[in-house]
């Protein structure tokens, strides 16, 4: 459910084939210019601070091999 | 610290405190082994969908992902709630221990975070990103490092208690300090943390994927349609042989790991290979029972891979990988049988052989799918990863009594006939009404105790009393220095209290006392 | 204790606590507050037939979810570096609250398990079981307010310890049910109850009206912009008319602290943290002008317009009870000051009453900014309450290691100077005073018992900073 879809309730579970069945045949590759730019940002903000940080705690270790 | 005199009381729990630590530590365990697992086996799923352009492998590492989300934060209670636990039952040990890595536990801590962040953005962030599908796996594919480096830092600190990296002959100068700059080199950096690292560290990616391979054969049974039963066998026969692979390379690090608590912690070992002290507990050797179980799966294993190879063109592992580590494996537990008996072997193989049958057997009976082993295997590891921490922390050895042999069980607590308990208000019930002033009861309470000592009679037992509190007596016996009273005044930095006189006693002890080494090592050709 | 303080780099240690604290408080108030409204507007939902409560009860636990494990983990950093920043009062304090502790680890199990697994991952499932999946949220949402009252009462603790002291790491306690239940546990708890469903609702209402704005313009007409137009409406109104249970629990958290905590009492009313005491109440002041005025244009009805009259009226009630301001030079002069700002305020939403147009694009921009004031009057009361108790860390037992001479000369000052004689900070504002005499005369005339020592620590303070 997102909030661009409104509540609706299965009317025959039984015969109804389940969505992710649906989802397993095709791979929904896109055009990149598709997804939304903010998430983007959040995205390449996210993977530059993780690996920042990553790397300064390694460098951080591998100090510590000689300094106390 | 206090605590050194007065035999270190605790708060009482049902159980007994080891009992609360041990069901807080499994359970932290059970999950977040099984994140570290579901981390690696995410993206092994990814990269093979995107390579394949198949779906199928993309969505089943979506749903693992989502248990992921939901199981970190189980996983992150747990582990606070091992730390409270830890905090009221052991506070001696748990600060001192907690000072000493101060800096790698913060490290640790930001590491959380980040892990929880990524883990968070790269589920909710999946059907977002398609045009960017490269990205999204590197994002996910980023959670295995940094669940390494979080497994590096803890493990450090879980293989100090079992190693805490006494040295031969190297005189440590930095020790004294590590109370208060909250790095200690030699501590973190101790004989063992390597091997323990690289073991679980394998040891999780096996038991993430079986239990991915379990759930993909529980959903199997429950599944009516063709698709969705085929989606699950394709899901639990990759899941199964990643965390197989995995598997077969416990025994190379387990050797070595081994081999280092030969040399390190020398009382451990033999605990574990003879079975003494807390690793039988109830009548049973869990590290024996551990072995027997990595033995079914060994069987079972690879009876499955040569099924699969026979039979399947996609998702086989190469037998003779397969062929080469279960001779390892054979050797290895024929090394354990000669060090521990031939009974241990022999039953190891007949459990090997019943775990291959049954495998054959299940596998018949479900005509070809592999659903009914993929549970069975789940479960198994389930167990192998609860024992294997459990055969490590028993394995310590844990008490002196008073003529300095070693006693596994918690007795050194000195009875406490009077503890302070603040009294209960005057009134009966709730009363939150706001108190103008004190009332008089407070300065008719009795006075708190003073602390119960220990009375040590000889020197020895003072020697055996105030440092068995933090380590074993085995790096005193060892210790070639002779700046003693530079020794005991960094065991005063580190929180041991003893009077002057008493500090004078003890070095004077050691300056003049010459120690039989328990355990020469044989590295150095004696 | 022996342990030695670590020190840490760049910053000092209460610096680094307060960003990990903060780090963390925003987003468990957030989920707290969420958990517990959402089964609500699903309930509201379920009655009504509105499927735009389900949406919203829907967004909102979509968001509590993305910020769980996050929040979860900057929650673990707090007792993490307070461990090894302050060994001392976690051994003591960790001990008086053990079974607490545990207690609130199996809260949060239950909380995440019923939240994650019976009400998230069941919502579409569950749509013919309607009220099976609101029980499910009910139980998700109890939990989690469980895990609130623990870490309230904790808190609370280290500002009213009571007549519990805190023990040392040598007696265990474990459990006190005075230590649980201290006096200003149930207030804090209260305050903090209503204090987060207020800011967040506000601070939700304000983000909603943002994406109302950001559709208005996009899809004009579309079933999304009016629901986020009904949603931001909402929520925001529900955030202001909440607020005003908070000056009525304030005034009694106040009282109570006043009576356990006199110094801290002191610190925050005319003393050293009395500017944060301040620019909260400024930007309390600003919400519920601007927030007043929107809720009144948005709904222009006569009920609203007496239920906000009511509220201003309680104000002005406790305005009237609390002891005029030094400001204001007499208490007749406040009174009135007080008196006539409340009736103004009145005046002026009984004027805004269905005027204005509350749907422009100034507006969906003034509610997001109250709701930051908002947030930002949450944060500061947080950051009051830690920061008027120093230089204790818990009040009347333990102090903070590092607590400088000013801090300690500032101590002695409100406790053996002020307090005997029944004065507040303010009475240290006198200009032109010789400090020295007024010491001696009070010595000599027994208002103050001092010891020669103290009586020069205070002068030497009062000289250099009054």
């Amino acid at each position: 459910m997102t909030d661009q879809t409104e509540n609706t309730v299965p009317e025959n579970t039984e015969d109804q084939v389940p969505e992710i069945e649906q989802e397993l045949d095709v791979y929904p590759l896109r055009d990149p210019s598709e997804d939304p730019r903010w998430a983007l940002w959040v995205m390449w903000i996210w993977i530059g601070i993780s690996l920042g940080l990553f790397l300064f705690f390694v460098v951080l270790f591998i100090l510590g091999i000689w300094y106390d | 610290m206090l605590l050194a005199m007065a035999g270190n009381p605790f708060i009482q729990s049902p159980g007994g405190a080891k009992f609360a630590i041990g069901f807080l530590g499994l359970f932290h365990t059970s999950v977040a082994s099984l994140a570290i697992g579901f981390a690696f086996i995410v993206t092994v799923l990814q990269i093979v969908g995107y390579m394949r352009k198949d779906n199928h492998y993309d969505r089943l590492a979506k749903r693992i992902q989502l248990w992921h989300v939901c199981i970190y934060n189980i996983g992150t209670i747990n582990a606070i709630g091992l730390v409270f636990a830890l905090s009221g039952l052991y506070p001696q040990f748990w600060t001192q221990i907690f000072t000493q890595f101060f800096w790698t536990i913060i490290i640790e801590e930001v590491l959380f975070f980040m892990l929880a962040t990524t883990i968070t953005l790269h589920y909710f962030f999946w059907d977002t990103m398609w045009g960017h599908k490269k990205m999204h796996i590197f994002l996910g594919s980023l959670l295995t490092p940094f669940f390494f480096l979080q497994f590096y830092i803890i493990n450090g600190m879980g293989a100090y208690m079992l190693t805490p990296g006494f040295s031969e002959s190297q005189v440590s100068q930095w020790g004294g300090t590590a109370s208060i700059t909250g790095w200690d080199l030699l501590a973190f950096y101790n004989p063992s943390f390597l091997m323990l690292t690289l073991h679980r560290t394998s040891a999780n990616f096996a038991y993430g994927a079986f239990f991915v391979a379990g759930v993909c054969g529980l959903l199997l049974f429950l599944s009516k349609r063709e698709k969705m039963r085929a989606w699950h066998e394709r899901g639990g026969r990759i899941s199964f042989n990643v965390a197989f692979s995995a598997f077969l390379t416990l025994p190379i690090v387990g050797f070595f790991y081994a081999w280092v608590l030969k040399y390190h912690a020398k009382t451990a070992y033999d605990n574990l290979m003879v079975g003494k002290g807390d690793v039988v507990a109830g009548g049973i050797d869990w590290w024996w029972t551990k072995h027997i179980i990595v033995a079914m799966m060994i069987g079972a294993g690879l009876i499955f891979s040569r099924n699969a190879s026979r039979k399947e063109k996609e998702f086989k592992i190469p037998m003779a990988g397969v062929y080469a580590m279960t001779l390892v494996y054979f050797l290895f537990y024929l090394g354990m049988g000669m060090q521990m008996t031939w009974r241990f072997f022999w039953a190891s193989l007949a459990a090997a052989v019943f775990g291959g049958m049954l495998c054959a057997h299940l596998l018949k009976r479900h005509e070809g799918s592999g659903r009914a082993v993929f549970v069975l295997m789940a479960i198994l590891s389930f167990f192998t990863v609860l024992l294997g921490g459990y055969a490590r922390e028993a394995s310590r050895p844990r008490f002196v009594n008073q003529s300095g042999e070693r006693q596994a069980g918690f007795n050194r607590i000195a009875p406490f006939d009077n503890l302070y308990a603040p009294p209960e208000r005057a009134e009966a019930g709730l009363n939150i009404d706001m108190v103008l002033e004190k009332p008089d009861y407070v300065d008719q309470m009795p006075p708190r105790p003073g602390q119960a000592k220990i009375q040590p009679e000889t020197v020895e037992d003072l020697v055996s009393f105030r440092c068995i509190s933090c380590h074993t007596l085995e790096r005193v016996y060892r210790y070639k220095g002779t700046d003693w009273d530079r020794v005991v005044g960094r065991m005063k930095a580190y929180g041991m209290r003893l009077s002057a006189e008493e500090q004078q006693q003890i070095v004077d002890y050691l300056n003049t006392t010459e120690f039989e080494d328990p355990t020469p090592p044989k590295y150095k050709g004696q | 204790m022996d342990l030695p303080v670590i020190e840490t780099p760049i910053f000092p240690r209460w610096v680094w606590i307060e960003e990990i604290t903060y780090s963390h408080i925003p987003i468990a108030t957030l989920i707290t507050a969420y958990m517990l409204l959402a089964p609500l507007f699903e309930y509201i939902g379920y009655r009504t037939g509105n499927k735009r409560w389900d949406r919203l009860a829907y967004s909102l636990i979509w968001f509590a979810l993305i910020l769980f494990s996050p929040g979860a983990a900057l929650g673990t950093g707090i007792p993490i570096f307070i461990i090894g920043a302050w060994p001392e009062f976690w051994s003591r304090w960790a001990n008086l609250f053990y079974w607490p502790l545990i207690a609130q680890f199996v809260f949060f199990t239950l909380e995440v398990f019923f939240l994650f697994f019976m009400y998230y991952m069941t919502w579409d499932r569950w749509q013919v079981r309607k009220k099976l999946h609101i029980w499910m949220g009910v139980i998700a949402a109890f939990w989690g307010y469980m895990v609130q009252f623990v870490w309230d009462s904790l808190g609370a603790y280290m500002m009213t310890p009571g007549d519990v002291p805190l023990p040392q790491v040598a007696e265990p306690v474990g459990w006190s049910l005075p230590a649980f239940l201290n006096p200003s546990f149930p207030f804090l708890f209260a305050h903090r109850t209503f204090g987060n469903f207020s800011y967040v609702m506000l601070l939700t209402g304000g983000v909603l009206a943002l994406r109302y704005w950001g559709q208005k313009r996009k899809n004009p007409g579309s079933e999304n912009e009016q629901y986020f137009h009904w949603a931001s409406k909402t929520c925001f109104t529900i955030g202001f008319l909440v607020f005003f249970a908070q000056p009525v629990i304030g005034w009694f958290y106040a009282r109570v602290i006043q009576h356990e905590a006199p110094i801290a009492f002191m610190a925050m009313m005319g003393g050293h943290s009395n500017s944060y005491f301040l620019i909260k109440l400024a930007m309390i002041a600003f919400f519920v002008l601007v927030g007043g005025t929107y809720v009144i244009k948005k709904h222009g009805s006569k009920t609203m317009a007496w239920g906000i009259t009511a509220g201003a009226l309680v104000v002005l009630l406790i305005a009237q009870v609390h002891p005029p301001l030094k400001y204001f030079g007499s208490d007749s002069a406040w009174r009135f000051m007080v008196a006539a700002l409340v009736v103004a305020y009145i005046g002026w939403i009984w004027y805004c009453r269905g005027r204005g147009t509350p749907n422009a694009s100034r507006w969906q921009w003034m509610m997001f900014i109250a709701g930051l004031s908002a947030f930002m009057a949450f944060a500061l009361g947080g950051f009051l309450r830690e920061h008027i108790k120093n230089p204790d860390t818990v009040y009347g037992e333990l102090a903070k290691p590092e607590t400088t001479p000013k801090e300690a000369s500032r101590y002695l000052v409100y406790e053996k100077w002020l307090k005997p004689q029944d004065e507040m900070a303010s009475a240290l504002d006198k200009p032109d005073v010789d400090w020295r005499d007024e010491v001696q005369q009070a010595r000599t005339a027994g208002k103050v018992k001092l010891t020669d020592s103290e009586a020069e620590t205070i002068i030497q303070y009062l000289e250099e900073y009054h």
